[in-house]
């Protein structure tokens, strides 16, 4: 892949793909890695919001009947970091990594739709503004992170509070399911001709089935939450007893969302995994064809294990056991992957790098985590175990496990591609290692916990319970993590500017994204490769190597088939605009202002419309 | 200082003991969960290992179920408990109506003898949790459900509420006392005819404060013209252990606290501070102390 | 195997290292075009919602000891005739496809404004539609759900005809 276009044309296609300068110049980029940057560098900045106001918890809880925080600020506390960190982190990151990373793996130019893709950024992050400022102004959401009604009804939570944090979740909803639509149709349509499905790397593979679980569980979160807003605002009845409404519709709606919602989280880490083993075992992932079947019958399986959170309501005993049943079921593809993973390292060169002590992280996290969901599973241990700090371990165990650990690894692995430097090896392992202990000195002392008596979501407890000692210990591990993201943030700051020069491959991956400099081009590949394996980079080119004819002076792609990837035609994309960014701003307006009067919707749908069209 | 038991570990009732051996069973066989060796026959063998010990758990699982559901309730003590924010009503059934009462926030269970409990809410979903009894259920408007248990060893058991129900869910706890059937049964009489009238002038003084002040509005004793049901049946306060649901010592100095400002001790609750003369304050806890 | 066509295969160049595609086609119809993608993830998830607040109807029906629970079902006069009418728009759309394969702009504009007319004239019963229900969404949850069903759907069609429009 060494030919290169003549130079003037090289300057003349960047100069296309380059994002305006100035002041307006930076609110009408539309390049899909400016756009992804962003989307990283902001949900980020949220995760570390998050994590402050985990901090704020643990402090208070530190010691019995603790006086850091009073009630009606610990209930905001947690519900701002439950919410932030599901809804502002945990999909909106992996949805900002794919967008960067997925065009350059599957030799692209662009996303496919990267207007909708930078409203998609812009609506993200000004609902997660609006929550924020909700918050810093004493009227944030306290209903806890899944707001169960009647409690998050107008009722029991009169004001502001629960319709700042259900408008919160059209905006990320909204985001998420448009950053699906893109990857999916970038995913089938824009793959480098001769990269059949059977060729595409896995990271593409989980996040093509990501992306279709979004399209069909973010619906119903969305659903559930608008019809919160109207019994609140409009008198509606759908969550209220009394008027033949019922508190479980919420919890059936919310959890048909939120239990695929976890799997969406740990999906795309299962690809970050895969490109982490396979570039550090300097072999292919073991068991292909098995790895993406699992990822299938994972994301099938992940819609029919909803009713799990709800097994201590009176639902009939023998529908609650076929959700025990299909629970413990799902471990078995993840346990395939897991096995051909070790496979993989087993038999491969392995090369201890701060990427690869992330990834083998996951190895004992996430399968404690794992171990811990089988009990959850069953019903008469989730009898016991609902609702107490046991499930607070355990979600912990397979959030930070499953995904915060491998995102660490991916950012490690992949920051030399986004800016072009090496993070400090050094700061990595210190990193690694405050993080891994931190983690586990903060979270195991809550599942025996659980198993004392410790229910969730108390802002207190009293010193007799005997409580005290395991409590301190996780703030002591809390601390630790906080000093583990603080060195991490430091390794970022210092390498964007001092960094050792990475190559292209600094890893000797096998995957396209690394035959590109580090940064890539703002056009990803001057002259697009053609796709003969999986791993083109470990194997010899075939022939024909690289695409050519693309227009230089208009942003132009390559369509291709959807399963064969075969050539189909060329299509003419848009370049800098500043709409997106105010469609986003009057689609604000309209919903910050619906939760105020209804009106809002007839009258704030004109300047959307307006900014939609053009 | 070891206060009442509330953990899950220590079963003092045959419910909760099933949830323990399960507990046991299931943590030994994750201790089974290993790495493996070598590559294609291995992850074949490891995965059908896998999914046999899934299989063994869906089984255990099952076995526990059967034997939860299947209590056997002769001579069951009926209580309908109600959740309420942040406060739990408790009221003893009998097939002779004129037998029935309320209390609140604390129950007397007799050892032995099984206890069927009904749940509702009155507001939004709590759960009631007692975990060296029995797993938890939850109590959702609109809905009614029932839990079965049965303490096989006396002792005071503290339950919690185990669903975020509002600003003091933290603080809405609940003391569970399991004695002999004899004393069992001496406690139900009490609490079923109203507390002997007041003698002493303090007491009759105290009475008046409580019925001529804010308490009646909201407040029920039997006996007397008070009928309020926003708050906690007080008939027998005294007999109880703790205030605040669960939470606060009963004795004069925290429940004259209460009395007075009861948004210092749990801020957010429904009851409004009382700004009393102090000696209308003595006179009504003096009442308050009569009503064993 | 037919022979290599420019339009469909590109050029091989530069002793087949190099493959010029600049003679591929700049637009397709149908599932090979990215847009028809993007609007297939549309629907997905509008029918998803859709097919959630279904359920949601017949599960707070399955709770319900009347049904509609105030006693009044809707009357089906409005709903029927806009039945008829939107199975009637089948035919515009369907013309102004055939024109846009053809390459006819001018036919192809002429069936859309067409299309735009009738979902106006949809809108338009909707109107009575709303008033003919017999409940309210204030009412109880049955109002609620019926109404949400109502509001999404006239959403739907008060921004897809726009879109064509625009």
């Amino acid at each position: 892949m060494n030919d290169r276009l003549p130079t003037g044309d090289a300057d003349l296609l960047e100069q296309t793909w380059s994002d305006p300068p100035g002041l307006i110049g930076w609110f009408s980029a539309i390049n899909h890695k400016t756009i992804a940057k962003r989307f990283m560098v902001t949900t980020f900045i949220f995760f570390l919001l998050g994590g402050l106001l985990a901090l704020a918890i643990r402090l208070q809880l530190a010691l019995p009947n603790g006086r850091v925080l009073g009630p009606d600020l610990y209930n905001q506390v947690f519900t701002m970091h439950g919410s932030t960190m599901m809804f502002l982190f945990a999909v909106p990151v992996m949805q900002a990594v794919a967008s960067y990373l997925i065009p350059l793996m599957i030799g692209a130019r662009s996303v496919a739709f990267p207007r909708m893709n930078a409203f998609a950024y812009w609506i993200f992050t000004l609902g997660g503004i609006m929550l924020y400022i909700a918050f810093f102004l004493d009227i944030g959401p306290d209903a806890g992170w899944f707001a169960y009604a009647p409690l998050s009804g107008p009722e029991y939570s009169p004001g502001k509070r629960v319709d700042f944090w259900a408008q919160m979740i059209t905006f990320t909803e909204l985001s998420g399911l448009m950053e699906a639509i893109i990857l999916i149709t970038t995913i089938l349509k824009m793959r480098a001709p001769g990269m059949t499905l059977n060729r595409m790397p896995l990271f593409v593979w989980t996040m093509l089935v990501t992306s279709f679980m979004v399209l069909f569980a973010m619906p119903a979160v969305m659903l559930a939450s608008t019809a919160l807003l109207t019994d609140r605002l409009v008198d509606t009845h759908f969550y209220d007893p009394a008027k033949g409404g019922d508190a479980l519709l919420w919890q059936h709606l919310f959890w048909f969302f939120g239990h695929p919602e976890v799997y969406m989280i740990f999906i795309p880490q299962l690809g970050f995994m895969s490109s982490i083993i396979a570039t550090f075992s300097r072999r292919p992932v073991v068991g292909y064809a098995a790895m993406v079947l699992s990822l299938i019958a994972t994301a099938f399986f992940a819609f029919g294990l909803w009713v799990h959170h709800m097994f201590a309501t009176n639902l009939p005993e023998l529908g609650k056991s076929f959700f025990t049943a299909a629970s413990l079921m799902i471990a078995i593809p993840t346990s395939v992957q897991i096995f051909c993973w070790i496979a993989t390292l087993w038999t491969g060169r392995i090369h201890f790098k701060t990427p690869l002590l992330f990834v083998l992280a996951f190895f004992v996290i996430l399968v404690a985590g794992g171990l811990t969901g089988l009990m959850l599973a069953s019903v008469p241990l989730d009898y016991q175990l609902h609702d107490s700090y046991f499930v607070v371990a355990h979600l912990h165990y397979v959030l930070l496990g499953g995904a915060v650990f491998p995102l660490f690894g991916a950012f490690y692995y992949w920051f030399p591609k986004f800016t072009g430097r090496m993070l400090s090896e050094r700061l990595g392992r210190w990193n690694f290692w405050l993080f891994f202990i931190g983690f586990n000195i903060a979270f195991f002392p809550m599942h025996v916990l659980g198993l004392q008596g410790m229910p969730r979501r108390v802002y207190t407890y009293p010193d007799e319970m005997g409580w005290d000692k395991l409590n301190l210990t996780a703030t002591i591990g809390a601390s630790m993590i906080a000093v583990s993201v603080l060195l991490f943030v430091i390794n970022v700051l210092r390498s964007r500017r001092r960094g050792d020069l990475a190559g292209s491959d600094p890893w000797g991956a096998g995957t396209l994204e690394s035959s590109v400099t580090s940064p890539p081009p703002m056009a990803n590949f001057h002259l697009p490769p053609l796709v003969h394996g999986r791993y083109p980079l470990w194997q010899a080119p075939g022939t024909p190597q690289q695409v050519t004819g693309l227009a230089n002076d208009y942003r132009e792609v390559l369509i291709t088939s959807v399963a064969d990837a075969k050539l189909d035609h060329r299509l003419w994309l848009p370049s800098s605009t500043p709409w997106p960014f105010l469609a986003a701003l009057a689609t604000t307006v309209l919903f910050v202002g619906s939760i105020f009067t209804p009106w809002a919707v007839v009258w704030g749908a004109v300047p959307v419309a307006i900014a939609a069209t053009l | 200082m070891e206060g009442p038991l509330q953990d899950a570990l220590r079963p003092a009732g045959i419910q909760a003991e099933h949830i323990g051996s399960l507990w046991n069973f299931t943590l030994g066989l994750c201790a089974l969960a290993r790495p493996e060796r070598r590559v294609w026959r291995i992850i074949g063998w490891a995965t059908a290992a896998s999914a046999l010990g899934l299989v063994a758990l869906l089984v255990a699982d099952a076995w526990t179920s059967r034997a939860l559901a299947r209590l056997p309730l002769a001579d069951a003590v009926n209580i309908e408990l109600t959740g309420h924010q942040w406060w739990w009503e408790a009221r003893y059934l009998d097939a002779d109506p004129a037998r029935a009462f309320t209390t609140a926030n604390e129950l007397h269970i007799p050892v032995g003898r099984p206890v069927l409990v009904t749940l509702r809410a009155d507001d939004v979903i709590h759960t009631l949790w007692i975990p060296n009894l029995q797993g938890k259920k939850d109590m959702i408007p609109g809905r009614t459900a029932t839990l079965s248990l049965r303490a096989d060893r006396p002792g005071t058991y503290r339950g919690q509420c185990a669903e975020f129900c509002g600003v003091q869910h933290a603080l809405m706890a609940l003391l569970v006392e399991a004695e002999p059937n004899a004393d069992y049964e001496a406690w139900a009489a009490a609490q079923r005819s109203a507390a002997p009238a007041p003698v002493d002038a303090l007491a009759l003084r105290g009475r008046e404060v409580f019925l001529n002040g804010n308490c009646a509005s909201c407040h029920t004793v039997a006996g007397t013209a008070a009928r309020g049901s926003r708050g906690p049946d007080l008939s027998h306060l005294a007999s109880r252990r703790t205030i605040g649901a669960g939470m606060f010592p009963n004795n004069r100095g925290h429940l004259g606290g209460w009395i007075a400002d009861p948004q210092a001790l749990k801020p957010g609750v429904y009851m409004p501070p009382n700004s009393l003369p102090p000696a209308d304050l003595q006179a009504l806890l003096a009442y308050l102390e009569t009503l064993k | 195997m037919s022979a290599p066509d420019p339009k469909r295969d590109g050029r091989l160049l530069d002793e087949g290292r190099v493959l010029d595609i600049s003679t591929l086609p700049t637009f397709a119809f149908g599932n090979r075009s990215p847009m028809w993608w993007g609007t297939m993830g549309l629907m997905a998830i509008e029918g998803t919602v859709f097919a959630l607040t279904i359920m949601a109807y017949f599960y707070l029906r399955s709770h319900a000891s009347a049904w509609p629970m105030s006693g009044f079902p809707p009357e089906l006069i409005w709903g029927n005739l806009n039945t008829a009418i939107m199975l009637g728009s089948i035919i515009p759309n369907h013309y102004a496809k055939k024109a846009a394969e053809r390459l006819d702009l001018k036919k192809t504009q002429f069936w859309m404004v067409v299309c735009m007319l009738v979902s106006v004239a949809f809108l338009a019963v909707r109107v009575l539609e709303f008033g003919a229900l017999n409940t309210r969404w204030d009412t109880d949850a049955y109002g609620s759900v019926v109404w949400m069903l109502m509001a999404l759907h006239t959403t739907h069609l008060i921004t897809e005809p726009s879109i064509p429009g625009s």
